[in-house]
């Protein structure tokens, strides 16, 4: 039961920040909330999380619905909460309670994972998106590159400021446990 | 450990910043190939409005300024095609323009600028024999100022 309000909070803040942030292409803090959902809840949480915000966003999309390509973001998305999971399972809780440099070296850690499973989730999502198109997937891959860029730094950007912030506030906010 | 841990994140970084330079890289190609190819189209559709015309400007002091393969509208004249490289000021009549100054160079006594055209099959300087307003220039033209004494 818990689980299950948990999961259904993370997707709310999910949704409602990627509308909120619509006409910013692939700038959204989706990503970020669903990686720390994996962290302190669970991978399962956490990719329940990116796959029902996915069915949710992909479904009620201005720029369109593509089935494929829907299936192919839930997948990508729910990566982040997978690798999420596994990260807060292999990490001690007072992890994250550090002060000073060390601080800033999580941080950069966090920047690092966020900019690496950004740049899978492009390219797969991007793979995908010229497969159902019809066009070469070099000229995909191509193509998709000034918006990957800005995913993939924004993404970096969030993780960095944003992950361990966000995992203190939930973990004091649940009691720390997992869901 | 520590320390391996420590290279991996290290390596994780650089990682991030080979793909973004590499990401960079593929894209400003990209870009740069595409602008390229709208040039090579645009120049097309330029080369059948344009023509190519070599303008000399002979300022009669020992200064001769050319303007080689100077791209002009289609159905130019001299005088727009001059206009085109100097500053031209010039005076009309019912025999066509006079052109009074070149880039500020004119109207000493009994000194004038005076045009000519290169033929091609006699191999020398012809006299223009109309006003420059009047004289339509065509691809490949090869045409002259010259700022002289009569």
């Amino acid at each position: 039961m818990r689980r299950a309000s948990v999961t259904a909070l993370m997707t709310a803040a999910c949704v409602s920040t990627n509308y909120l942030l619509i006409g910013v292409v692939n700038v959204k803090f989706m990503d970020l909330i669903v990686f720390v959902s994996g962290i302190v809840f669970g991978s399962i949480v956490g990719a329940t999380a990116g796959i029902l915000t996915w069915l949710i966003y992909g479904t009620l999309n201005p720029y369109g619905f593509s089935l494929p390509i829907l299936a192919a973001t839930c997948a990508g998305e729910s990566l982040y909460g997978v690798i999420g999971g596994l990260l807060g399972r292999r990490t001690e809780k007072n992890t994250y309670e550090v002060t000073g440099k060390k601080l800033w070296f999580m941080n950069a850690k966090f920047a690092i994972v966020g900019f690496v499973l950004t740049f899978v989730y492009d390219l797969f999502t991007n793979i995908v998106s010229g497969l159902v198109a019809g066009i070469p997937l070099t000229v995909a891959l191509i193509g998709g590159i000034p918006f990957a860029i800005a995913h993939e730094f924004s993404n970096a950007v969030f993780f960095f400021f944003g992950a361990s912030p966000l995992v203190r506030a939930l973990s004091r906010l649940f009691s720390g446990g997992s869901a | 450990m520590n320390g391996n841990k420590a290279w991996m994140w290290v390596a994780a970084a650089l990682l991030c910043t080979t793909i973004a330079a590499s990401y960079a890289a593929i894209n400003y190609h990209s870009q740069v190939e595409s602008y390229k190819k709208n040039y090579e189209a645009l120049l097309e559709d330029l080369e059948g409005l344009t023509i190519l015309v070599n303008i000399k400007i002979d300022y009669g002091n020992g200064t001769v300024a050319w303007y080689n393969e100077t791209r002009v509208p289609l159905d130019s004249t001299l005088l727009t095609a001059t206009q085109i490289v100097a500053s031209v000021e010039y005076s009309t009549s019912e025999y066509g323009a006079f052109v009074n100054k070149i880039n500020g160079v004119g109207e000493d006594p009994d000194t004038y600028w005076l045009w000519s055209y290169w033929d091609p099959d006699k191999r020398s300087w012809e006299f223009g024999p109309v006003g420059a307003d009047q004289w339509v220039l065509h691809n490949g033209d090869t045409v002259s100022w010259t700022y002289t004494t009569f």
